[in-house]
Formats: C-alpha cells, sequence, structure tokens
C-alpha cells in the first residue's frame, strides 16, 4: 500500500531518535565524536549553520554520504531548519547501515532561537560560484576552500619565465592577493616564455604589464606590484603580510636572500629553478623541512651555473615548473595533499624524466640548523662572489638586472 | 666495481668528450665513496652539492656498491 507522509513521518520516528537542541548542544561540548551534518539546501547552509556542521543537502543524500562519512559506525547529528528533512534523512542513513543517527528537533531555526551559537561562512556572489563551481565540487577545496585561496597573500619573485605561469594559475584560483616584485621592464626576448607580456607592452614595467593581464583574468585578485629590485633592505617589508613566498628569481644572490628571509620569518619559500631543458622544485617550509641552504649551503662559483639569459632555455620549460610552483603554493593555501617539502622534483624534459628524491634537513646548515651563523641579512651579491673585479662582471650585471 | 654517474644540469660539462647520454661509467675500487666518484670526474666538490642514489641524498662519504646509479644535481640559477 502506498506511503502517505504521516506514515513516513510515523515510522522515522520509530527508528530515529529526536533530540531536543540543549541535548544537541550538551553532547557537542561533551566532545563526544557527533558529526553534525547540515542536510539542508546549499543556499541555506551558507545563510548560517552550526559551527563544524558537514553540509549534505538531502538531494544529495545517498549520492554522497558515503564519500562525507565513511565510516557507518561515526554518530551522526542531522539537522534542517525545523526538524522534518533531518527526521527522513535520518531515516534514510539508518536505512543505509549507518549505526548511530539522530535527528535535532526544531532544527537550525529553533537553534537559532535559543541564543546558540553559529556561524556564517563566506558568501559567495553568483559570478563567483560560477567562477569557481571545479572548485566547489571537489570535496578537498569546497566553498571552505575557495575562501582560503581568496583571503590568501601570495608573493612573487620575479614576474618572468617561471611567475608567469604561476601567477596565472594562482589568479585563475582565485588567490586573492598577488603581490609581484619584479624592477624589469617588458622586452621582446621575453615573449618566447613570459607568458604574462604581450608584443604591444614592450617597454612597460612587467608588474604593471602582470597586473593588466591578471585582472582582466579574474577581477577578483588584488594584484601589488613592487617594481624595485628586491634587497636585504627591502625584503622584510616586502615579505611581511604574505601567507607564501614563490622563488621565482634568476640568480644565486637573489635565491639566499629570499631563503634567509624566508627561513628568519617562518615562511614557506616556493622554489622553483631551470636551465635550458631542464628544471627542479621544492617546498622549504622553516620548522617543517630542510631550506635552501642546507642543499647548498654557499653557491656555485660564478659563472658555474649560468641563468636563462646566459644559457638559454626552451620557452616552455618554465611553464612546466612554474605550474608545479602554483600547484604547490595552492596545496600550502588550502592545506590538503603533501606538499613538496623535504623532497624535489627534478625535471630532464628532452628525456622526460621526472625524478623525485627526499631531501635532508642539516643539522649544520647556517640559516636554519641548530646553531645557525646566518642570523641577519647580509650582502648576497658579496657572498655570492659577485662583486665587481673577481672576473665575474657579466654574471654580476646580469644578477643585478634580475630579481 | 663500477658505478654508473649521472649528471644533471650544469654538471653535464663534466661527460667525457663526445658522450651521447648523461652518464658516465666509473670504475672505481671497491668501498669508494661517493665523494671520489665525483673526484674522478673531475667535478669540483663545490659544483656537486647534491648526490642521490634511488630517491635518497647521500653524503660524499657514503660508500657506493657495484652496480649502483649516482646522481649529480647542481643548483640551477634561472627562472626568468
Amino acid at each position: 500500500m502506498a506511503k502517505t507522509f504521516k506514515d513516513l513521518m510515523e515510522e522515522a520516528r520509530r527508528e530515529v531518535p529526536e533530540w531536543s537542541t540543549d541535548r544537541v548542544r550538551q553532547h557537542l561540548g561533551n566532545g563526544n565524536g557527533y558529526v553534525l551534518l547540515d542536510v539542508r539546501e546549499k543556499d541555506e547552509y551558507r545563510e548560517g549553520h552550526l559551527d563544524g556542521a558537514l553540509s549534505l543537502p538531502r538531494g544529495f543524500l545517498e549520492i554522497r554520504a558515503e564519500q562525507t562519512l565513511p565510516d557507518k559506525a561515526t554518530p551522526v547529528i542531522a539537522y534542517c531548519a525545523g526538524g522534518t528533512r533531518s527526521l527522513l534523512a535520518a531515516k534514510q542513513l539508518k536505512d543505509m547501515g549507518y549505526e548511530n543517527v539522530v535527528s535535532m528537533t526544531g532544527g537550525y531555526t529553533a537553534w537559532k532561537n535559543a541564543g546558540f551559537p553559529w556561524k556564517q561562512d563566506r558568501q559567495f556572489t553568483a559570478e563567483q560560484l560560477n567562477r569557481y563551481s571545479r572548485h566547489f565540487m571537489l570535496p578537498e577545496v569546497g566553498e571552505e576552500g575557495q575562501a582560503k585561496l581568496l583571503d590568501a597573500k601570495v608573493l612573487l619573485v620575479g614576474a618572468g619565465g617561471l611567475g608567469s605561469p604561476t601567477a596565472f594559475y594562482l589568479a585563475a584560483a582565485g588567490v586573492g592577493t598577488i603581490g609581484l616584485v619584479d624592477h624589469d621592464v617588458v622586452d621582446l626576448s621575453n615573449l618566447q616564455r613570459q607568458i604574462l607580456h604581450t608584443n604591444d607592452r614592450i617597454g612597460m614595467p612587467k608588474v604593471e604589464s602582470a597586473r593588466l593581464t591578471l585582472t582582466a583574468l579574474n577581477p577578483d585578485v588584488k594584484v601589488i606590484g613592487y617594481q624595485e629590485r628586491l634587497s636585504s633592505e627591502n625584503i622584510m617589508q616586502l615579505i611581511e603580510g604574505y601567507d607564501v613566498i614563490v622563488d621565482g628569481c634568476d640568480n644565486f644572490p637573489t635565491r639566499y636572500l629570499v631563503n634567509d628571509a624566508c627561513v628568519m620569518t617562518g615562511k614557506p619559500n616556493v622554489h622553483g629553478s631551470i636551465f635550458q631543458f631542464e628544471g627542479q622544485a621544492s617546498v622549504f617550509y622553516p620548522g617543517k623541512g630542510p631550506c635552501y641552504r642546507c642543499l647548498f649551503p654557499e653557491p656555485p662559483p660564478p659563472g658555474a651555473a649560468p641563468s636563462c639569459a646566459e644559457a638559454g632555455v626552451l620557452g616552455v620549460l618554465p611553464g612546466l615548473v612554474g605550474c608545479v610552483q602554483a600547484l604547490e603554493t595552492i596545496k600550502l593555501i588550502l592545506g590538503v595533499g603533501k606538499p613538496l617539502i623535504g623532497r624535489m622534483v627534478y625535471f630532464d624534459t628532452l628525456s622526460m624524466e621526472l625524478r623525485i628524491h627526499k631531501l635532508r634537513k642539516d643539522p649544520n646548515c647556517p640559516a636554519c640548523g641548530t646553531h645557525p651563523t646566518v642570523t641577519k641579512l647580509i650582502d648576497y651579491e658579496e657572498f655570492c662572489g659577485l662583486r665587481a673585479g673577481n672576473g665575474a662582471d657579466a654574471a654580476l650585471e646580469h644578477a643585478a638586472q634580475s630579481a | 666495481m663500477r658505478v654508473r654517474v649521472k649528471l644533471h644540469g650544469t654538471l653535464r660539462k663534466y661527460l667525457p668528450a663526445g658522450s651521447s647520454e648523461n652518464f658516465v661509467e666509473v670504475d672505481l675500487p671497491n668501498g669508494a665513496t661517493v665523494g671520489e666518484a665525483v673526484s674522478r670526474l673531475a667535478i669540483p666538490p663545490a659544483h656537486a652539492k647534491m648526490m642521490v642514489s634511488g630517491n635518497e641524498q647521500l653524503e660524499p662519504t657514503a660508500v657506493l656498491r657495484d652496480g649502483q646509479e649516482l646522481n649529480l644535481f647542481p643548483p640551477l640559477a634561472g627562472g626568468s
């Protein structure tokens, strides 16, 4: 015989305990491991929900329950706006094998009326809901992760070969604030790989060209350009306020400068570097893994490791490595996956060999070891042997031009 | 014993003249170390800082075994 709504409710009440808002609050306060499940529609959830509640609209309940709650022994408190939808949802969960499911009577309305705490997540605009819809589908990102991206502040050192793809993808992903440090202007020889810039912008400061490109792609992003050379004098002020620093520079003095400043401030340094057809990337996260100096305590002799301007570079190579840097940056912001902390990825694109190897933290590291000797920023050009008069004039000139 | 040393990036210039691959087979006495292999190839120690076998980083004092593959990675400067 066909069941009426009343029949369904009575059947649910026979199987599902109903708890008052007081009782729910008491249980949550006791830390009994209950999972709060909000079965209302997404737009209702966005307007306000119990702190820590998972959103699983009733329309998707059967489809996503096992993904959202893989352990069927997990105790669940379901709620909706008034207590009806959650009762029916709880019954359905019981039928699916969930052992301990209760429904909150009076729902979110009663909870809020009782003056209990609730939370409102970031309110996305209709355009944002559409723009980031593919992110929202991923449980690892979702609305919470997208809000983290929009709140994140990332500083890119260099708006060139590596900085271009990194900036592009961070902007597309909705990283809310992107700072760019580069004192250079767009040159025709950059356009073979530096995809932020265009032919009609030759002579324009790279940070300005980058701002035009990135804001055209995503107006959500605030782009802050610093048309200056990174130095011991300005780096601390520049990196202050940024969550992640991305090293896409083109010379050793800047790489050691960025490393030391990040170690001193505890900021993660997403490293990428390239040579002709090969590239490497890693994440140097102070306190969590080795730093650049653990690997390379001192720079190679001047001239031993030429830059792209000196040795040439296949234009697509920085695209590959810069994308890895963007990906690692996003993983750090979201707190998902396994970042390249204590590991290095090395690409040899001619043979298309990709190697990932472990990196060791050096207890004797001069920057992050147990007894560091680098306790303040130094003269990095001198440290890298690039002061004039030592036969490395070409390298010095290039280092001075690229940051 | 014989080990294979792969040279990456800027270290390729230390490959024997005419090498078509990025590795060189090196004959060493049994018990030879990573540092000795680097020295045999006339690579200044300041140029070869990251020495890797399998996916593990090795110290210059690590002892090599016959047939082992050693990878030498330099720091790379480029990025623009």
